[in-house]
């Protein structure tokens, strides 16, 4: 994405896109009217990068919240198994059974 | 023994050797521990009768910092603390043991953070938003709900594999716990 000059002509504004392997110019406009197109494709692209960094920012608060919650999650259940075993469960098959002996 | 459980015993107020033998009796229990491992689980649960409450602290800490998230007004985290303790006390029953205590602590834990999330949700889709953002949150949804689901079906089964044995004596907590089935 940029403005380009032909010798003392110009700006003209192409936009570069990617078709597998390859990448295009887009002719989009010349003059003052490829400059406005220029100026708004600038700020639609900072845009998106403020949401994407917003994005990631709020993730990574939920993860810390999630960690904390699924961290005391496995705690409680590890105390509860050790409980259970204490007392004579065992758990094939991931059901608990209580044992004969 | 799930991945992790042995990083999780080591953060247990215990000393190493109690620590190897929760994580050794946790590798044996599809496979039948030992009445030996039983035996040095019971010691290990009666000479720290104050481990249930210490992790129920922890889950109280991580409770304030959701309650915190969801709003800053002190009134409507009175309202939420309020909710909270509500829901304890109708899961727990009226004569809980320091065990159903923890177990309920963390479900009390996972239904405000399924809370958490539903408000977060709603605002999110009250406003236009990216197609990223909407599967993020529905994602996170059904996470945090399942993850609720869970925590009570955990108590349930612990209640009622324990009311199941005829006497139980569990000394997770101060107080002995005696169950007569």
């Amino acid at each position: 994405m940029a403005l380009e000059w032909r010798g003392a002509a110009g700006p003209y504004y192409y936009k570069k896109r990617r078709r597998g392997s390859q990448v295009c110019s887009e002719y989009v406009g010349g003059g003052e009217l490829g400059r406005l197109a220029y100026a708004l494709d600038v700020h639609t692209q900072a845009e998106r990068a403020q949401q994407r960094e917003e994005l990631c920012r709020m993730v990574d608060r939920e993860r810390t919240v999630d960690l904390a919650v699924a961290e005391f999650a496995a705690t409680v259940q590890i105390l509860a198994d050790v409980a259970l075993i204490a007392v004579g469960y065992h758990a094939p098959c991931r059901a608990w059974r209580l044992s004969r002996d | 023994m799930t991945k992790g459980t042995e990083l999780r015993v080591a953060e247990l107020p215990l000393s190493e050797a109690d620590q190897a033998a929760f994580v050794a009796a946790l590798s044996a229990k599809n496979n039948k521990p030992t009445a030996a491992q039983r035996a040095e689980l019971a010691r290990i649960l009666n000479a720290h009768p104050r481990l249930a409450y210490e992790v129920i602290n922890v889950g109280r800490i991580v409770q304030d910092a959701i309650i915190g998230r969801l709003s800053s007004h002190p009134a409507y985290q009175d309202i939420l603390r309020r909710q909270a303790d509500d829901l304890a006390v109708s899961l727990a029953g009226t004569a809980p043991t320091p065990l159903e205590r923890l177990l309920v602590q963390n479900v009390v834990l996972c239904w405000l953070r399924w809370q958490d999330c539903e408000w977060r949700y709603d605002a999110v889709m009250a406003e236009s938003h990216t197609l990223t953002l909407g599967a993020y949150w529905e994602r996170k949804l059904s996470m945090v709900h399942l993850r609720y689901e869970r925590a009570l079906e955990s108590l349930a089964r612990t209640r009622a594999l324990l009311a199941r044995l005829p006497v139980v004596q569990v000394n997770i907590a101060k107080q002995q716990i005696v169950t007569n089935g």
